[in-house]
């Protein structure tokens, strides 16, 4: 389904993506093909847990989005990422090896379509991506899902902005520019595709929930000029989960960061925006 | 020539953050280092075992170098998300270095430890020099396969060789431990063969990170699906055991040398060059090295039909043999009837009666092992080092083998002929220190000092 390989019935894995093969066996199922979204973003900016707690939040809200998991593997992430918080831990790192990755494949019902939308979406590695926008195709996942989905959700770690640190304002043009060379799917090129832009931590530095676009051009001035220039459809948003943390000091294990409650806050939205633009 | 070398890890640097090669040698090329990039494991990527986990790797890089890396669990993940790092140290060996090794990765990585190249180092150095191994190793650890023939036993051995060469991709379980099962399949086969075998020790099974052999976890749950991804699985703890022909082809030479205890069999063959041998043509060499097994075996039958059933003492071979298949010689003929005659005269007759009774009772397999051990012993007082370091191996198969009883009985008989020969001139000439020391050696060896 990623990289329309032909692989034997019982393969667990794709064996040239490493992409679940269930996901193909599940989607064949349907009659429209599933909408494919990537969290992305560098190593530790949060991206396991951005998606866990939006599946979470979803799979509990009674109205509007409603998200229902196809197959087990689909809840895995969610609840990992919820056990850990509820231990006042964050999620494990995400492994760099793709066929360790945890894939999401599930029904989204919304008032703006009609009928159920199939949606699959992965939860990548920071290392990996870095090493595919450095040199494409080294991860074959990447590649042919950056080049399908049908829109991405973009990570930010709003707190290393703040402190002064262009590291993540250059990744993510690395990244943007990266999007806008793929080759042009059926679905488009990447400047009409939607591009949601999410400052995450947000909780540690509450300036960037009173206007996200404005945070950007004040600290990621270079990002902020290329989403201008190059994607038509793209947005900037704040998301937190984590109300407050603290470092801890693990004997052996070096520091540790502790989230001392959980208060989750924009995670929605982007991702309802990235809904609707589906529509437009 | 020399070894690269380079670290992947979990680190903040300047160029990135997270797992990726935080430092590497000036000499490796581009493309090895996003190979060795995209190859490195990252977080909870070791199996779970007692102990501290590790993994020792070997593949092949697309230069034509040869990747052997060391992989540990060390310092905290960088960001701060909890559990330890993954820390991996990769050698890029070029195949003439490697070949000076035998072609065996654990013999680069054993001398790469011994010269304090391979190790943890934390904070990670910014830039890392290349490696200069002297030295080179023997094509067999005959130790290793004495200890591998004793647990999990010749069968195992021999299934994992046959299991070995005839899949492209193998993960194994055993009780045993991986580092030591795939050391010793390594080590049994021709050092032409051994770059073929790429291989991990202790990482979690990955498509991502393709190998010829692999180990695999404790939990059988996870089995099945690493089955599903057109993986062989050997379960080491189920193989067949001794005795029933089953092994084709080199895997039945290995079977063979194994439950003989001829290990300096296997060493002597390995330790020639076999020019274009490969694992496609294997079989031709191990029915030519088959054959001579099978006639060494019957010569000395032939020749010396009662010699096991009066071994006490035991017949002597020259120290100087070249290779074990010359197993016996005039020279040692003489000797044996000297040492004989020395033991007679420092055991008493009922002792020697004693143990040939016993030995008498013993079936051929087993007498053709003590007929091996007397060599090794008495080869190994006359100075051969490799005679004492198979000795080593071998002993505690064959005290594993024989009964409480006889064991005490052959070493008392040894413990005689080495005290005889240490006090008795040889030749006409005086007693030698050396040979004394080589002596105590083999008495250490027979009571496991």
């Amino acid at each position: 389904m990623i990289c329309e390989e032909g692989n034997t019935p019982d393969a667990e894995t794709c064996h040239n993506c490493f992409a679940p093969m269930i996901l193909a066996r599940q989607a064949q199922s349907t009659q429209n093909a599933p909408v494919m979204f990537a969290a992305l973003g560098p190593s530790a900016v949060g991206k396991t847990v951005y998606l866990g707690m939006l599946l979470d939040m979803l799979s509990r809200q009674p109205k509007m989005l409603q998200l229902s998991a196809r197959g087990g593997f689909s809840v895995s992430l969610q609840q990992n990422t919820l056990a850990a918080l509820a231990r006042c831990e964050f999620p494990a790192k995400t492994p760099n090896e793709p066929d360790r990755w945890n894939w999401v494949h599930c029904e989204l019902r919304s008032p703006v379509h009609r009928q159920p939308v199939e949606l699959v979406m992965p939860d990548i590695a920071g290392e990996a991506l870095f090493e595919e926008v450095e040199h494409p195709r080294s991860f074959k996942v990447l590649y042919s899902l950056l080049s399908r989905c049908h829109g991405v959700l973009i990570l930010i770690d709003g707190t290393k902005l703040q402190s002064g640190s262009l590291e993540e304002d250059y990744f993510t043009m690395k990244l943007l520019s990266h999007l806008s060379e793929l080759p042009t799917e059926p679905k488009g090129a990447w400047h009409s595709r939607p591009v949601a832009l999410i400052f995450s931590k947000a909780d540690q530095c509450e300036s960037c929930f009173e206007d996200p676009a404005a945070y950007a051009q004040r600290h990621a001035p270079g990002l902020w000029r290329i989403c201008q220039q190059r994607f038509h459809r793209h947005r900037f948003f704040a998301a937190g989960v984590a109300g407050a943390c603290v470092t801890r000091t693990v004997r052996g294990r070096g520091q540790q960061m502790v989230p001392l409650r959980i208060e989750p806050r924009g995670i929605i939205e982007p991702f309802e925006w990235l809904i609707e633009s589906l529509r437009k | 020539m020399l070894i690269e070398q380079a670290v992947f890890a979990s680190a903040q640097t300047l160029r990135a953050q997270g797992y990726q090669l935080v430092s590497h040698s000036p000499g490796l090329s581009e493309p090895e280092t996003r190979e060795l990039s995209i190859w490195g494991p990252s977080h909870d990527a070791l199996l779970e075992r007692p102990g501290e986990p590790s993994s020792t790797n070997f593949f092949k890089l697309s230069s034509g170098r040869y990747c052997v890396s060391r992989t540990t669990s060390a310092g905290a993940e960088y960001s701060g998300r909890g559990g330890h790092g993954v820390y991996t140290q990769f050698l890029v060996v070029p195949p003439q270095i490697l070949a000076r090794f035998g072609n065996n990765p654990f013999a680069i990585l054993r001398a790469a430890m011994a010269s304090g190249a391979i190790g943890v180092r934390l904070p990670i150095p910014e830039s890392l020099e290349p490696l200069r191994l002297l030295g080179r190793s023997p094509a067999v650890d005959q130790a290793l396969l004495a200890n591998l023939a004793r647990d999990p036993g010749p069968a195992a051995m021999a299934t994992l060789v046959q299991a070995a060469l005839a899949c492209d991709r193998l993960a194994i379980a055993a009780s045993v431990a991986p580092e030591l099962l795939i050391a010793g399949l390594i080590a049994a086969l021709p050092v032409e063969c051994r770059t073929e075998f790429s291989f991990t020790t202790g990482l979690k099974f990955s498509p991502s990170r393709p190998v010829r052999i692999a180990s695999l976890g404790n939990d059988p749950a996870s089995w099945r699906s690493i089955a599903r991804s057109g993986v062989t699985l050997l379960n080491m703890d189920k193989s067949e055991p001794c005795g029933e022909p089953r092994w084709n082809g080199w895997a039945g030479f290995v079977a063979q040398v194994l439950s003989t205890g001829k290990f300096s069999v296997l060493a002597a063959e390995l330790d020639r060059s076999h020019a274009s041998l490969s694992c496609a043509n294997l079989d031709a060499l191990s029915e030519q090295v088959k054959a001579n097994l099978q006639t060494s075996t019957r010569s000395i039958t032939a020749t010396e039909p009662a010699s096991n059933q009066q071994c006490s003492p035991p017949e002597p071979v020259l120290a100087e043999k070249e290779t074990s298949t010359n197993h016996r010689a005039d020279r040692a003929h003489l000797l044996r009837e000297k040492v004989q005659a020395v033991a007679e005269k420092y055991a008493p007759k009922s002792t020697v009666e004693e143990l040939a009774e016993a030995l008498a009772s013993q079936p051929p397999e087993v007498l053709e092992l003590l007929e091996h051990i007397d060599d090794l012993i008495f080869a190994a007082i006359g100075g051969d080092r490799r005679a004492l370091t198979e000795l080593e191996g071998l002993w505690p198969v064959v005290v594993l083998q024989l009964d409480e009883d006889l064991v005490e009985q052959s070493r008392e008989q040894y413990l005689r002929c080495v005290l005889s020969i240490c006090s008795e001139p040889t030749n006409g000439e005086d007693q030698r220190p050396d040979r004394a020391l080589a002596a105590t050696d083999v008495l250490c060896v027979l009571f496991g000092e």
